[in-house]
């Protein structure tokens, strides 16, 4: 299954939010749908979600239009949304039987889920007794138990502990191992960076950079090297009078070098060698996800 | 449809579930059970004493100022006139005594005699109820009239048969008799106000309450909006008309086994109506609740939270009981057939009410007109159910804003598109 976003623009009144974005996700891969603060992540994905039209451009599946009613989405709002004065079993089970499942798969659905994330013994408490991770952790189930086709999480380790983190973690990889489209939007980036395959970076209303994370990591400064070297007054001094080296800078031992050209990266190391200046760790540099983001989206920034 | 039945059960068993809101109820039944039962009791004992006339309760004494000591038969004639529910005595009491009297409460009223046929009453908050001058004036006629009598040289035997006199009516009613109505129009009118105060709030507080908790984000990702707001208007309402439904079914009850023996005019008026009247208003209280409730529902969905949905539904509520007050004038002079009340037949926000006066109390109005009334409240339903799940729509994922006319008018372009699209 492939879910494509084709160039959708949508206003809401003289604000235009969206400005012709265009992307795809692909089952069985986790997109991470990235931007700042009112770049147009909520709207694209209600788009997606058919809650309400794009004013030009399509979202299709499989290079088709869809009825919100042929295709099951499972939705984790960043703001969680559940009845804090209902048992959690009630509202799970009505959850599951909206979307269309009949009262013996929504209650299996339910049980497993509970049981997945640790909480059955909370089935007929309230859901204002849990603490906020856990609450955190039904609003999981609550996504999943209608048995989705596309999976969208915002934000979905917000209030986690690193131990529930790692069990929500396994538990949406275990989803996209099945095939699920899940779309991740949020500024968690070091979990997005983990979990996801594909990214798309949207910025002021349109999309500045999408595709296979580990390629644009690739293609991402390939002039720029990582040294680490005890020898950091040697170092400086060459890296300063290098032909090779266009600026750098340091943390003491940790240096952070711009090649001229990133063809240059062996003959600097041959220039370092050749002075006898003994260094621990020489090479491209890997940016984090949070970096590249900061890099396509710093315009923005006043 | 499937989704609508899940979130109409969804809506009863909330309700169901809530020990407040049934224990609210069972006190209700248990209160009206009772309290017919209590009412009963003390219409009896009273009765009973009635006719016991050695223990008649008194409910006020009058004091009638008297110097010259020569009220005191009046004052006799004045008690049994009252049934013996009213004592006058006389007592030597200036008209200022006895306003310090009155107003000290030591008496409940009293009387200064200028001549026989003029006097002054002297009260202290004068009840709508108070019938005592009127007893007075009627004995004070006697007397003047027998003097009068005497006076033509009349024997008291030919003087007692000219007070003696009394006409017979024989009554014969064609169609409606509104002494017979009156109570279940009243009892409905008051039944229909609550249904849609306290069950129309409750839509618009059950809509805001899942935008507010964030629900409605995962609710409409599963359902499609139309149908959250029909089962949820549709499910309240089934509640509300279920819990009103068990109050007066264990009022009238109650009325028949413990009222049988008491005779009692507005008690026994409630059975008297015909089935015309019941079924129609049945239908009206069920068709007017729904054109008030699908409106708190689109309030609802245009309110963030629960504090701002007293502003918001105060037109609405402000509308259906300034309507409420212009019929129930009506109800209370007996005149369901107006011009006023005809006109508010046909207009959908008042045509409920309206029917349910006019065909308890009347007995012109025309068959054409119930159904075109009817036909009227059941078309604004539609229309009103239609344009508040737009705005529903275009509400319930608005914080902040208020959805524009431009946003409403858009939501039904793209219905009509994808209307046209279908074909």
């Amino acid at each position: 299954m492939q879910l494509n976003v084709n160039n959708v623009t949508k206003s809401f009144g003289e604000k235009e939010v969206l400005k012709g974005i265009s992307f795809e996700a692909q089952s069985g891969r986790a997109l991470g749908l990235l931007g700042r603060n009112g770049a147009g992540k909520t709207t694209t994905i209600r788009i997606i979600m058919k809650f309400f039209h794009a004013d030009s451009g399509s979202v299709t599946i499989d290079g088709e239009d869809f009825k919100k009613s042929h295709v099951r989405f499972g939705y984790m709002p960043e703001e969680r949304g559940l009845y804090p004065k209902l048992k959690i079993h009630d509202q799970l089970m009505y959850l599951a039987e909206l979307s269309g499942l009949n009262e013996k798969q929504a209650k299996e659905n339910v049980d497993i889920l509970l049981k997945k994330v640790q909480l059955e013994q909370y089935a007929n408490k309230k859901l204002k007794v849990l603490s906020k991770g856990n609450q955190q952790k039904i609003q999981l189930v609550a996504t999943l138990v209608t048995n989705p086709d596309i999976i969208i999480l915002d934000e979905p380790f917000s209030g986690l502990d690193p131990v529930n983190s790692i069990l929500l973690e396994n538990i949406i990889k275990e989803e996209i191992d099945k095939g699920k489209i899940v779309l991740f939007s949020g500024h968690q980036l070091n979990y997005i960076e983990k979990t996801c395959d594909d990214i798309a970076i949207i910025n002021d209303g349109k999309i500045v950079l999408s595709g296979d994370i580990q390629k644009i990591k690739y293609a991402y400064s390939r002039d720029r090297i990582d040294i680490y070297s005890k020898e950091y007054g040697s170092l400086g001094e060459l890296l300063a009078n290098s032909n090779y080296v266009s600026e750098f800078n340091n943390d003491d031992e940790q240096f952070a070098v711009w090649l001229k050209d990133p063809i240059m990266k062996n003959d600097l190391f041959k220039e370092i060698a050749s002075n006898n200046i003994d260094i621990d760790n020489f090479g491209i540099h890997q940016p984090t996800l949070n970096e590249i983001f900061v890099e396509y989206t710093k315009e923005e920034i006043r | 449809m499937k989704q609508f039945y899940t979130v109409f059960k969804f809506e009863i068993s909330n309700f169901i579930k809530n020990k407040t809101f049934v224990a609210a109820t069972l006190i209700m039944v248990l209160l009206v059970f009772f309290g017919i039962f209590g009412f009963s009791k003390y219409v009896e004992n009273k009765e009973k004493k009635l006719m016991n006339t050695d223990k008649v309760e008194v409910e006020q004494t009058i004091v009638i100022s008297d110097p010259g000591n020569k009220y005191k038969e009046i004052a006799e004639t004045l008690t049994k006139a009252s049934g013996g529910a009213a004592q006058f005595r006389t007592e030597n009491l200036s008209e200022s005594e006895i306003k310090k009297q009155v107003k000290d409460k030591k008496y409940d009223a009293g009387i200064i005699f200028k001549d026989n046929l003029n006097y002054k009453y002297i009260v202290n908050s004068l009840s709508i109820t108070d019938k005592n001058t009127y007893i007075v004036d009627e004995a004070l006629k006697v007397v003047a009239q027998s003097n009068y009598l005497a006076a033509k040289n009349l024997t008291p035997e030919e003087i007692q048969g000219f007070f003696v006199a009394k006409p017979e009516v024989e009554l014969e009613v064609l169609s409606n008799n509104q002494k017979n109505t009156f109570a279940f129009t009243y009892l409905m009118m008051m039944l229909f106000y609550f249904m849609v105060i306290l069950y129309g709030q409750m839509v618009s507080q059950s809509v805001v309450g899942e935008k507010s908790s964030r629900a409605m984000e995962l609710l409409i990702t599963s359902a499609k909006t139309e149908n959250l707001m029909f089962g949820k208007v549709f499910g309240i309402g089934f509640v509300g008309f279920i819990q009103f439904l068990s109050i007066i079914g264990t009022g009238l009850l109650s009325i028949k086994l413990f009222t049988d023996n008491i005779d009692n005019a507005f008690l026994n008026s409630v059975f008297e109506i015909s089935p015309k009247a019941l079924v129609f208003s049945l239908v009206c209280f069920v068709t007017g609740f729904y054109i008030f409730a699908f409106m708190y529902a689109a309030v609802g969905a245009i309110a963030d939270k629960i504090e701002d949905l007293t502003t918001l539904t105060y037109p609405i509520t402000l509308m259906f009981i300034a309507i409420f007050m212009i019929i129930m004038s009506s109800l209370g002079t007996g005149k369901p057939d107006t011009t006023l009340m005809k006109v508010l037949t046909y207009i959908p926000f008042s045509a409920p009410m309206a029917l349910i006066t006019r065909i308890s109390l009347s007995d012109v109005i025309p068959a054409y007109a119930i159904a075109v009334s009817l036909a009227i409240q059941v078309v604004s339903i539609l229309l009103i159910a239609y344009l508040s799940s737009i705005i529903y729509k275009a509400g319930v994922l608005m914080y902040g804003n208020k959805p524009s006319l431009k946003t409403i008018v858009n939501i039904l372009k793209a219905k009509k598109i994808k209307a046209e699209k279908t074909k």
